[in-house]
């Protein structure tokens, strides 16, 4: 029925059907290093099964999304339709440039991420709830119910058709720029504004400070507020790319994990964090 | 005993759900007192217990990668031993919060709890073998939510001071530590991001990102219009260029070309 309104058939509708469903599951599996990459493997499953029947191509399109990918599930379908019709184009065009994939989905998970939080968590959320709440002071079951309702009754609608709107949406976009020669651009141009926000996340997501505190002469002097002073977020940057620099010299991302969960314990111990 | 069961098993389906069907909102804490005043036969307790406590927790909400207190667990534990001992908000409220920021303390090592996968899982990904992944997903998923759960069960079978003395007997450091190295561990999956992404030409919009957001404080949304403004410019620039390499005698080709822009 959805899949008629936006003009799919056959296998594309029964692609998109799983790419529905599974897009709910988005954020099922959130973890501290690559946080729902897991989930938008689950929701690619799918694509990259139909699309592709030799082994060492579906292994390369599951590699292509086991990175990490963190947005507002709520209205992150979007992003994961809009990957399903660029995985499409890719595996009908051998021209295709596959590192765009990766660049689109990175350069969208910031800009969605702040539209869902700001209307599902911060506006929406709270609106249903003042009405739950007013209904639920003499312990009526009312309460809990409409707040339910009415919460769902916005954002399901959301989950379920945003796939759908960026599948199509990126379908008639990736054949009109593969038309007119501008993919190369669209690519750059992801790339750009995918890192500007990796870089900025690196600020906002990856935290450490130093609790160390100089004492001198009765004077104290805060390492962290020095650091702070001259270049805020100065530790993460560093451990980002000391991280990036080992696996670049093909240092396994697990023995990085073990090596930073030992130095925050030890560093806590030895009173430096 | 029993009680405790349900206390855990109601907590499980509904964090479980929860993020299962991308936060539906069933753990909030007006419907978790409520499941837990349906699961202990109270509902009107129940219901009551939960609007209190979500006023309470209403502000508190993960946004990004930072951990609040855990309204889940407290308000699970409260609304039971509001029921259990028939006290009302008041007992609920004074053993919701210190539950819900013993979970809070322990919501980073049960997280990281999914990570212990994370070997089996790009080893199946190395092999193509999608079918294990699907069948470890839900496992990975419901990890931290049984670590969880048991704690609100336990926290309902052995009693209010089990917990206070719980909190006492873990050595504070270690949890620290263990926040330390949450916060710390994006840094690897910022790694391998850049590792995919790293054009040498295109570096400086990582550090142009990090700048806007470590001493401007721009929120996310602000820096990727930014960077879309900055990619017009771009565009526009190119073009212009373009147009001026190309030598004159081809005027009359770029002339071509802008009424084709135009007619379009």
């Amino acid at each position: 029925m959805i899949s008629e309104r936006f003009g799919l058939k056959g296998e594309d509708a029964k692609m998109m059907a799983k790419v529905m469903r599974r897009s709910h599951q988005s954020d099922a599996v959130y973890t501290w290093e690559k946080f729902q990459a897991m989930g938008y493997v689950w929701c690619m499953i799918p694509v990259i099964n139909r699309l592709y029947d030799k082994k060492e191509d579906r292994v390369e399109g599951y590699k292509r999304h086991w990175e990490l990918y963190n947005t507002n599930p709520t209205v992150g379908g979007f992003v994961i339709g809009l990957s399903a019709a660029m995985e499409v184009q890719a595996a009908n065009d051998p021209n295709f440039d596959k590192s765009s994939i990766s660049a689109v989905k990175t350069s969208l998970m910031g800009p969605f991420a702040g539209i869902g939080d700001s209307i599902f968590q911060s506006t929406w959320r709270v609106i249903t709830m003042g009405i739950g709440l007013s209904l639920a002071k003499d312990g009526s079951l009312l309460g809990p119910i409409m707040f339910l309702l009415l919460y769902n009754l916005v954002a399901e609608p959301c989950r379920v058709l945003l796939p759908y709107v960026g599948y199509s949406l990126g379908s008639k976009f990736m054949t009109q720029a593969e038309e007119s020669g501008i993919m190369s651009f669209v690519t750059k141009a992801a790339s750009i504004v995918g890192l500007m926000t990796v870089g900025a996340m690196t600020a906002t997501m990856v935290s450490l400070q130093i609790g160390y505190v100089f004492k001198m002469n009765g004077a104290t002097q805060s390492i962290q507020e020095m650091i702070d002073s001259i270049f805020p977020c100065a530790l993460p940057l560093l451990l980002t790319l000391g991280c990036f620099k080992l696996l670049n010299k093909n240092v396994k991302p697990t023995t990085l994990i073990v090596a930073i969960m030992i130095l925050g314990i030890v560093g806590k111990y030895a009173g430096i964090f | 005993m029993i009680q405790a069961l349900l206390v855990g098993l109601t907590v499980l389906i509904l964090m479980f759900f929860e993020n299962w069907l991308s936060y539906p909102m069933i753990s909030r804490p007006l419907i978790v007192g409520t499941a837990i005043g349906i699961a202990l036969g109270d509902i009107k307790t129940g219901v009551q217990v939960g609007a209190s406590l979500e006023l309470v927790f209403m502000g508190v909400m993960a946004i990004g990668g930072t951990v609040p207190p855990d309204p889940v667990s407290g308000t699970a534990v409260g609304t039971a031993y509001a029921i259990i001992l028939g006290k009302g908000v008041e007992t609920a409220f004074a053993l919701a919060v210190p539950t819900s920021i013993l979970c809070q303390m322990l919501f980073v090592p049960f997280v990281a709890t999914r990570s212990i996968y994370t070997p089996f899982i790009d080893k199946m990904i190395e092999k193509g073998n999608w079918k294990g992944i699907q069948r470890l997903f839900p496992i990975v998923s419901i990890t931290n939510e049984v670590c969880s759960a048991a704690v609100c069960a336990l926290a309902v079978g052995l009693g209010s001071d089990a917990i206070k003395s719980f909190i006492d007997a873990v050595p504070q450091t270690l949890l620290d530590g263990m926040g330390v190295s949450a916060g710390m561990l994006g840094a690897v999956g910022f790694g391998l991001l850049l590792k995919m992404m790293w054009q040498k030409k295109l570096a400086v919009y990582y550090f142009l990102g990090f700048i806007m957001a470590s001493y401007c404080g721009m929120p996310l949304m602000a820096i990727a219009i930014v960077g879309i403004i900055l990619v017009i410019i771009l565009y526009f620039e190119g073009e212009t260029a373009k147009r001026k390499t190309a030598p004159a005698s081809a005027a009359a080709g770029a002339d071509a070309g802008e009424e084709d822009l135009f007619n379009d």
